[in-house]
């Protein structure tokens, strides 16, 4: 699996959380894709980053058998592989409120911060929510959850800036691509 | 670092939530850190107001403590730039998690041997909501946390720290 080439990227600050008067470096992966040369196509995909964050609700949800393996590959894969198209997708899903949106705390939304959702998932007919923050050229998976209440999403969501300001700053693991 | 700066309206409130925590028991090591790292980050300060709001639920503020925790973990393991581990492929996963929880029923063996949860999060100076939540979950433990574990029940690394630790 090819590891994203990271470079420095100037981002504006305050773009994750609120206006900030100044300048940052961010370390963001940049795209770099197996067999994608300049003028293919397969150059302007994005990377699909899973972070530590990610694999871990993944490693929970699975065994909670929170959803079953063919929803994995029938929906949630195939549906994350969209983001491969950039953030937002083009993909005709990602204009349904319903299963794409701004991940928000409150009223606010957070800026880089989208949530994919996804409902009646697995034995429990659950909604399953994927944080998604969106780097330069790349997306990156962060801490799937069951949403089981208001509280709990808000929760989520100041977890998820965490991760975001961590991914920011290139202080963040990661476990390959999807 | 993204620049989150508290105002000080903001820097107010969380002296009296960090007033409140000392008021509720919780350690005054955990709330230093929760403190000085909501100063800088949105999603801890977040967190700590929410704590204040739920004054009434225990089991809600449990949660929110385990997660300001997890955030204070986040940023202390937090390397210094991307790193990369090895890919763990869906078809493996039930078999990771597997190996996680079996290991993690060791520890709580060990645990239990040594007064329990409680004592041992009193001891080890974790919250004990997040000592239930790492021991109950299927996720890779911290080689952090299992440390503070090794240290507060006096054990060899070798007897705690297991392939499945991060």
């Amino acid at each position: 699996m090819d590891a994203p080439r990271l470079q420095p990227v100037e981002i504006v600050p305050g773009e994750l959380t609120r206006p900030r008067p100044k300048v940052m470096k961010c370390y963001m992966s940049q795209p770099r894709r197996r067999g994608a040369g300049p003028g293919s196509s397969a150059a302007n995909l994005w990377n699909i980053i899973i972070t530590e964050w990610a694999l871990d609700a993944y490693l929970n949800l699975k065994h909670a058998q929170v959803f079953a393996d063919h929803e994995y590959w029938t929906v949630l894969r195939p549906d994350v592989e969209l983001l491969r198209t950039g953030i937002p997708s083009a993909h005709p899903k990602f204009a349904n409120t319903t299963f794409w949106g701004p991940a928000k705390q409150g009223n606010v939304a957070l800026t880089h911060g989208y949530k994919m959702k996804w409902r009646q998932i697995g034995p429990g007919r659950v909604q399953l929510r994927l944080p998604v923050m969106a780097g330069s050229r790349t997306a990156f998976l962060c801490e799937a959850y069951v949403k089981t209440s208001r509280a709990l999403d808000q929760r989520k969501m100041a977890r998820f800036k965490t991760h975001m300001n961590l991914i920011a700053q290139g202080r963040y693991v990661y476990r390959g691509q999807l | 670092m993204i620049p989150f700066k508290t105002t000080p309206e903001q820097v107010l409130k969380l002296a009296s939530i960090t007033v409140e925590m000392v008021n509720a028991g919780l350690a005054h090591r955990f709330i230093f850190e929760a403190s000085e790292l909501a100063r800088v980050d949105q999603g801890v300060y977040d967190l700590m107001a929410l704590w204040l709001v739920v004054a009434d639920d225990d089991a809600e503020r449990d949660e929110i403590v385990a997660d300001i925790q997890e955030s204070i973990d986040d940023y202390r393991d937090a390397p210094t730039q991307p790193q990369e581990k090895p890919y763990i492929g869906y078809d493996k996963l039930d078999d990771v998690a597997t190996r996680v929880v079996a290991e993690k029923a060791k520890l709580r063996q060990l645990i239990d041997r040594h007064g329990g949860v409680s004592a041992v999060a009193q001891k080890s100076g974790i919250p004990q909501p997040s000592l239930s939540r790492m021991l109950n979950s299927a996720s890779i433990p911290r080689r952090s946390t299992l440390y503070k574990i090794a240290n507060a029940l006096g054990l060899p690394e070798t007897e705690i720290v297991t392939d499945w630790s991060r």
